[in-house]
């Protein structure tokens, strides 16, 4: 837990340091494989940004989801397509509380390191929220495990590895830990809106090493809930920057752009529009430090962390998506086009808004979770 | 011997850690104020509600956030928000408590011994009940263009004007009067703030009655009413930063989330009694306004812990006002929906096996985005002094 606000402010500066808005490097990146940076991913590695989450055990940083929210935040105000919430923080998280320091010690050093890149593929075709509902499947034959089945949404296409969910014969859930060149893995590139690329996999009988099956049953669930919903936060905040850099250019334009002879900010009907939206940011600001300090209370319970989270991402994707429509039609034509900074930011958010799930989605999980607890209490 | 205003503390409560702090006045609450008079639909007059204000009055728990030496709890913020929620949280009826709120403080702060000697003790122990005489017919939103003229004859001001939405005017005996005493001078620059004794024939207090069919705002008449000069706070003419330096922390009870939660209950209860309540629709539209109070309380959290650390609040905090408001609307008008033909019931109904007012939250709600300063008003505020756009 991060309990230290000068731990926090020091990372909000390296990564403003970092990770500039710099359009002329996102239009280079977007729309050609891997549609981001790999240098400067090793750079956000050597920072540290990727060991937040890991324990000081496994040679992490052993900060809490705040530091990392922090780090996401500055990353969506530079609109930067390295994807650090999924392959920064949920791969981290993941493999740290998997133990994955014992199994592959040299691989679990290179993703924090940011040489090697893993990505968790959980989600099956139809992309439900729900991890149990894997479409791929472990089979074990004389002693030797093989995964078969798709899996898709997996948001870094180009990942040198992937961690696997699976179901077993025993109907339990595995976490399995496959290098991208696996014998039998496909790999099918679909291109989102942000100019980068998520995959779609296809696995026929791709075998498992020993040891890459990093964990089974209940404790495999338990990580994967915990990774899916620090990265729910994460990935929030990173929208956060970017409706807040959206409303940053649209305040700039309303101020400087003159109509009738006026600057248009003056006019009445577009000022309590913007405020609107200003309130919208803020409202999401004050939603992500109660889910911050929620999901970090002492022992915190799955149910609890998951409310936070699916309640967080319900407010931010409405607004975040709001925020990237509305700033359009405040400016007018200039806004619908390329050439105009603006499009990065709401190409960005239209990819951001329903990784993980978007905001009808996470109404419904909102929901499910609270009449659970309310039937347990 | 210094004058010993209202009844000795029992202890300094501030040294009392938070959760123990929260417990004696949440069990004060629960064993001690009537059941039936929490949540109450209206406005309740002083008549019903001064049995238990005379009990907080004789406990020395009247003015919470006033100094011990003037009669108060002595509460530093953080225990003062702690003290409101728990009145919030078990919905005890406010009284017509401006002279808690208002005068006390501005007392306190502008005002001379001898006005403090006079009126402090009157509105600890309850006598003097006082209400706020702002609004005019003419000015509303553009409270600074007030016409209402104060002149001074002799050793008196003598009044003549209007006042309206003077909440609860005839439930009180003393009003504040903002009253321009230089017509001269520019629109913020010739008001003073004066104290007034409504019991003289100059003054005439004429209830409206709202659209439920109350009466909790009344127009005032002042016709040649006299006033003691004494009664002026603070300089001539400078009554206008008399009565703006009263925006204090007091602004962040306007946007407490306990009324919309209070009303999410109703709301809950309406849609099981008509069988809604799994309603894939409805839970949409539910599980939103959940969402919404839920994140109400997180910004609510945001601007309590600036008032508790002792800081003041920006203007950013219009937004809370606004928020909450709109929330409580939302609301509001979901629980007329749900009720469906029951929506249209006046006073308390039957649905399934509960009684339910149906429309309370309804009216309660309606005048919230207008009273406290517009929230078209406050949009303003929020468009010129935190996102810094252009006037025209």
């Amino acid at each position: 837990m991060t309990d230290d606000n000068d731990t926090l402010r020091l990372l909000e500066e390296a990564a403003r340091g970092l990770a500039q808005f710099d359009p002329g490097r996102l239009r280079s990146w977007r729309d050609s494989e891997p549609g981001f940076d790999r240098q400067l991913w090793r750079e956000m590695g050597s920072q540290g940004w990727f060991s937040i989450l890991v324990s000081e055990n496994d040679g992490g940083l052993g900060l809490g989801i705040d530091a990392a929210a922090t780090i996401a935040k500055q990353l969506g105000r530079a609109c930067a397509p390295e994807p650090y919430v999924a392959a920064g923080v949920m791969t981290p998280a993941l493999l740290g509380s998997l133990g994955a320091n014992n199994s592959d010690s040299e691989t679990f050093a290179g993703v924090l390191a940011g040489e090697h890149i893993a990505c968790i593929a959980w989600q099956n075709t139809t992309g439900s929220l729900n991890p149990t509902a894997t479409e791929v499947t472990a089979t074990e034959t004389s002693g030797r495990i093989s995964l078969s089945g798709s899996s898709r949404f997996v948001p870094t296409a180009h990942a040198d590895s992937f961690l696997v969910t699976a179901r077993y014969a025993d109907g339990t859930l595995g976490v399995q830990w496959i290098k991208a060149d696996a014998e039998g893995l496909l790999r099918d590139i679909e291109p989102t809106a942000d100019g980068a690329f998520s995959a779609r996999l296809t696995l026929n009988n791709v075998p498992v090493p020993a040891g890459a099956c990093l964990a089974k049953g209940d404790m495999a669930a338990a990580a994967l809930d915990e990774a899916l919903d620090l990265g729910i936060i994460a990935n929030c905040a990173e929208l956060l920057g970017n409706m807040e850099r959206a409303l940053e250019l649209t305040l700039d334009y309303l101020k400087t752009r003159k109509q009738f002879g006026q600057a248009i900010g003056s006019f009445q009907v577009l000022q309590h529009r913007t405020v609107d939206l200003w309130m919208k940011l803020q409202v999401t600001q004050h939603a992500l430090n109660g889910a911050v300090r929620r999901a970090m209370a002492p022992d915190v319970p799955r149910n609890a962390r998951a409310l936070a989270a699916s309640g967080l991402k319900a407010r931010a994707a409405e607004e975040a998506h709001k925020m990237a429509n509305e700033t359009v039609q405040l400016h007018g034509a200039i806004g619908y086009t390329d050439e105009y900074d603006l499009s990065l930011y709401v190409n960005r958010s239209l990819t951001l808004v329903p990784f993980l799930g978007n905001a009808a989605e996470h109404r419904r999980r909102y929901d499910n979770l609270r009449q659970t607890a309310g039937a347990q209490a | 011997m210094t004058f010993q205003y209202g009844v000795a503390q029992e202890r300094d409560w501030n040294t009392l850690d938070d959760d123990e702090f929260r417990k004696i006045v949440r069990t004060e609450f629960q064993e001690n104020y009537l059941a039936e008079l929490r949540f109450p639909a209206n406005r309740l007059s002083f008549e019903v509600l001064g049995p238990w204000y005379r009990r907080m009055s004789q406990k020395g728990w009247i003015a919470p956030s006033w100094p011990v030496q003037y009669g108060g709890m002595g509460l530093e913020p953080r225990k003062v928000l702690i003290f409101q929620e728990e009145v919030e949280r078990w919905g005890i009826a406010r009284f017509q408590d401006h002279g808690i709120l208002m005068v006390g403080p501005v007392l306190i702060k502008w005002g001379t011994e001898e006005q403090r000697r006079r009126y402090l003790p009157a509105i600890l122990s309850c006598e003097h009940i006082w209400c706020q005489g702002y609004s005019e017919p003419g000015s509303g939103s553009d409270l600074a263009s007030l016409q209402t003229r104060a002149v001074r004859e002799g050793d008196d001001f003598v009044i003549n004007g209007q006042k309206i939405w003077t909440t609860m005017a005839h439930d009180a005996n003393h009003i504040f009067v903002l009253a321009r005493t230089d017509t001269e001078a520019k629109k913020q620059e010739g008001i003073s703030f004066l104290l007034v004794d409504m019991d003289q024939p100059g003054i005439t207090v004429r209830p409206i009655r709202d659209m439920s069919g109350h009466a909790e705002f009344c127009e005032v008449f002042f016709d040649d009413v006299r006033t003691p000069a004494e009664n002026l706070i603070g300089e001539l003419n400078k009554g206008w930063t008399v009565a703006k330096s009263l925006l204090g922390f007091e602004r962040i009870h306007i946007g407490s989330p306990k009324l919309p939660e209070y009303a999410m209950e109703i709301l809950e209860t309406v849609a099981s009694a008509r069988g809604v309540i799994e309603d894939p629709v409805f839970r949409d539209r539910f599980v939103r306004l959940q969402l919404d109070v839920e994140h109400l309380a997180d910004s609510y959290e945001h601007f309590a812990s600036i008032v508790a650390r002792g800081e003041a609040l920006g203007p950013d905090v219009s937004m809370l006002k606004v928020f909450a408001t709109e929330v409580f609307q939302e609301v509001a008008d979901l629980i007329i929906e749900t009720a469906g033909p029951l929506g249209g019931v006046k006073g308390l109904t039957k649905i399934g096996n509960v009684d339910i007012n149906v429309l309370a939250p309804y009216y309660k709600a309606r005048p919230a985005t207008i009273y406290g300063g517009s929230n078209e008003i406050q949009r303003n505020i929020l468009s010129k002094q935190v996102l810094g756009l252009p006037s025209r």
